[in-house]
């Protein structure tokens, strides 16, 4: 009903608005936006780049066979349209025709097919390379291009065992019949690998661009997007200009897109203050004073990040494998208070979904905070004094971090558990705290890599995931019925069926507390009164290509 | 002369190949994994190994020092694990702005420490030399973020004179140098006092004076000169120190230097790039202690006397 109700709000301000709201389908053409980034972007390689700084500006220079909506739901990209087969395994796509590289040749299916396999390459070093390795005949692939590199390092005229050779040419489960035909096929039925095909890794590449550049691909290259690379001069400046090939007609609406590299985001909101810039995010610091500020109030955007800060409790380490104890270490924490340390840059998290992921439940109760309570399930398990602990916390990677670990060791202090608040340099952390039997209980964030629960639970959460080095599941959680649950998820493909599957796995683990689930994030940015349409997006850093500047 | 010379190049590639070892050390002590820090916090075990395997990782120490030494004497220092740029390119593209930045601080240490040890040497335990000293300290003391963003905010972000940050013109240079070189001028005001201090009770500075020329002529050519020798030796140390990056100037002003450049790769593990700017910066200090040997000698000449 809320929705309803602010959809309908919207609806009237966009009628109140008439002018604003033409303009905004109708924006002008022209002008150079001037961002500034703290630090240079990675790569503009789309099979290597895996953080956020890239992806913004891979997105606008490569392009995918399906994009996002304004939230979530998959849409057509260069593919017109995709059909699954019946057993789930096979998605075919046609593609788009005429739809051309910035350097004029049109995109086809085989340059998807390439991109996939350059991606699969263990010479490729993608950081990718693991979400597709569930394609047909992927790890056959893989291991026939490990073998035959390792072959050829060690005699480069030797020559190949013929089966290793027939390996290494391609993934069977990659299929171009024709060049507006691609046909994905999968070991086993998976519904959300349609969002692992919206990954900026999955975008088209030109093979004959790869030839010519070779490693430095990253820093020229050639994609199908709304913009193409003029300059880039590392650690400095970054500039696109508009892909004169781009398909959408009319788009994008800005000349070229200007990057400044360096600094800090104290040195950054000075420079949009004056107005050298605009578009910024907003620093800690200077939180408060910006947004209420009446100047700025009005040009402030927001949205709530698909992500979890949590507290990890590493349950096969006493005395966090008892139960009551992480229940009760979850009543102890006031996540309000958490949030409000952040300038309440948060919500309160209730579970382990963020809002706006498919399955979401808002009626998750979660722990409240209740210290009385807290106590009592400490008495419950045989700790009526408390405990000591260590509490892991990373340093120098997020702002904060180090605030909520002091909150959260005064909090733990009132119903007597003794904190021990533990540094870490975030790579030493990295390494340390992925191995069984090493931390305690540590601090954590996970942000989505796309929009499905698979993505949080199964990763997250799944028992069966726990490795011996590098684990994702910091918790060392293994709770046979929960595994099964999202074992079973996994291969549905009755998207509201499946859900359901994953929202009782998810209820599940709040009930066990493997974590105290902290907040939520949210970000912000601020614009200039001339830059239009911009809006935030649940999955992207961006979507410039929809912005346009009033003169 | 000549022998000299050439033993001190010896210990130079002995210094250089020591630090390079130590580095390569101490990157494999650090409990963390660059093929983790490469393929990022969601990467599957299996492909970090895959990655490891690929970049090298899994041969054993000495082969990997091995390969990095036959690679390193012929110039090449490999790629950055993490942007794919490679390694010595990566520098010298950098180095200009560095260079600029470098000689911008020298110059405002200069300009402002010499004069100023030379005043408070002559007004030696007056009001002015107590106000020097003291400001001196200030400025020695105050942290360089602090004072590159007051400078900042003043200069840049209330009165709009100067550009906040960037690197571009003459006008984006000037906060930069100051915040950069204020601590030094304070520093090298002192060593100029103290030094001069000493040489103008010196029998031959009182000979001059005694030949009735004027006191500006005494103190700049028979004094200042005299009280020069050691400040080379630490103006040349500083310049080397400088050219390599100075990380937290850069980083307040978005100045794209090498010291922005070590940094990053510090944070991000990068080997080859760390590497490459840590033996940059040790390659720079060590020719900068031959340099000013060498200078040495012609400012005065009974320095190198016997040997």
């Amino acid at each position: 009903l809320k929705l309803f109700l602010c959809g309908n709000l919207f609806l009237l301000l966009l009628l109140g608005c008439g002018r604003e709201g033409r303009e905004a389908s109708d924006g002008q053409r022209g002008g150079t936006l001037h961002l500034a980034g703290v630090t240079d972007i990675t790569t503009l390689d789309p099979a290597i780049g895996y953080d956020t700084g890239s992806w913004a500006y891979i997105r606008l220079i490569y392009r995918g066979l399906l994009d996002y909506d304004e939230g979530t739901r998959l849409v057509p990209c260069l593919a017109e349209k995709w059909d699954i087969s019946p057993d789930g395994l096979t998605f075919r796509f046609s593609l788009r025709r005429g739809v051309r590289f910035s350097h004029g040749r049109e995109v086809v299916a085989g340059d998807f097919k390439y991109a996939l396999e350059r991606v699969l390459d263990p010479a490729t070093t993608s950081p990718g390379a693991c979400f597709f390795w569930g394609l047909a005949g992927a790890q056959k692939y893989r291991e026939a291009r490990q073998a035959a590199s390792r072959a050829r390092r060690e005699n480069p005229n030797a020559l190949l065992d013929p089966q290793i050779r027939a390996a290494a040419e391609g993934v069977p489960g990659i299929r171009a019949p024709d060049p507006y035909t691609l046909e994905i096929q999968l070991e086993q039925p998976d519904v959300s690998f349609l969002n692992i095909l919206a990954m900026p890794f999955a975008y088209a590449v030109p093979r004959e661009a790869v030839e010519e550049y070779g490693e430095n691909l990253a820093v020229h290259p050639v994609g199908p997007g709304p913009f193409q690379l003029e300059e880039w001069v590392r650690g400095l400046r970054l500039r696109l200009v508009r892909n004169p090939h781009y398909y959408e007609p009319g788009r994008p609406y800005l000349d070229a897109i200007e990057v400044t590299f360096g600094g800090n985001e104290l040195v950054n909101i000075m420079r949009f203050e004056r107005g050298e810039l605009d578009l910024s995010s907003l620093p800690e610091t200077d939180f408060v004073r910006l947004t209420s500020n009446p100047r700025w109030k009005p040009n402030l955007l927001s949205q709530p990040q698909m992500a979890i800060w949590y507290l990890a409790m590493n349950t096969q380490m006493p005395p966090f494998d008892h139960r009551l104890v992480r229940q009760a270490v979850n009543w102890a924490i006031n996540k309000e208070h958490i949030v409000k340390i952040i300038n309440g840059r948060g919500v309160p998290a209730k579970g382990v979904l963020p809002p706006g992921m498919p399955g979401y439940q808002p009626d998750l109760k979660g722990y409240g905070c209740d210290p009385e309570r807290a106590r009592a399930l400490l008495r419950q398990a045989g700790y009526p004094d408390g405990f000591a602990t260590k509490l892991w916390v990373r340093t120098g990677r997020y702002a904060g971090e180090e605030r909520i670990a002091q909150a959260v060791q005064q909090q733990l202090a009132e119903v007597g558990v003794k904190v021990e608040l533990y540094p870490l340099t975030f790579s030493v952390w990295d390494e340390l705290a992925g191995q069984p039997g090493n931390c305690p209980f540590t601090v954590s964030a996970w942000f989505q890599d796309y929009p499905d629960p698979s993505n949080f639970l199964d990763v997250l959460l799944n028992g069966k995931r726990i490795v011996p080095k590098h684990c994702n599941n910091l918790a060392f959680y293994n709770n046979p019925a929960v595994n099964r649950l999202l074992d079973r998820a996994a291969a549905m493909t009755d998207l509201a069926a499946r859900l359901k599957v994953y929202q009782e796995a998810e209820r599940l683990v709040v009930e066990d507390a493997p974590w105290v689930f902290l907040y939520h994030p949210i970000t912000y940015q601020l614009r200039q009164p001339w830059v239009q349409n911009v809006r935030l997006h649940p999955v992207w850093p961006n979507r410039l290509e929809q912005l346009w500047l009033k003169r | 002369m000549t022998k000299r010379l050439f033993s001190r190049w010896a210990w130079a590639g002995v210094t250089l190949w020591g630090t390079s070892l130590l580095v390569f050390l101490i990157a494999f002590v650090v409990p963390a994994d660059p093929a983790r820090a490469y393929a990022g916090a969601h990467a599957d075990p299996q492909a970090i190994e895959d990655i490891r395997e690929e970049l090298g990782l899994n041969d054993p120490l000495l082969v990997q020092y091995g390969r990095f030494l036959g690679r390193a004497v012929r110039g090449d220092f490999g790629r950055s694990f993490i942007t794919g740029e490679e390694v010595l390119p990566a520098i010298w593209r950098r180095f200009p702005a560095t260079l600029l930045l470098a000689l911008g601080g020298l110059f405002v240490q200069l300009v402002l420490g010499l004069p100023l040890g030379i005043l408070t040497a002559k007004k030696k335990d007056t009001l002015t030399d107590r106000t020097v000293l003291v400001l001196g300290m200030v400025a020695l003391s105050v942290p360089v973020f602090w004072l590159g963003h007051t400078l900042q905010y003043r200069f840049a972000y209330r009165w709009g004179w100067l550009p906040v940050a960037g690197y571009g013109g003459l006008a984006h240079l000037i906060l930069p140098s100051i915040t950069l070189g204020l601590g030094g001028a304070a520093y090298y005001a002192r060593l100029v006092h103290s030094n001069m201090v000493d040489v103008l009770q010196a029998d031959y500075v009182r000979t001059a004076r005694a030949k009735g020329l004027p006191e500006s002529v005494v103190l700049v050519r028979h004094a200042f000169r005299n009280a020069l020798i050691p400040v080379l030796t630490i103006l040349g140390l500083d310049l080397a120190h400088l050219l390599s990056g100075v990380v937290f100037t850069e980083t307040v002003f978005a100045w794209p230097g090498i010291g922005l450049l070590a940094m990053q790769a510090v944070l991000n593990l990068d080997l080859p790039m760390i590497m490459g700017t840590v033996l940059f910066s040790a390659f720079l200090v060590v020719a900068a202690n031959i340099v000013v040997d060498v200078i040495y000698r012609f400012v005065d000449p009974r320095i190198g006397e016997g040997t």
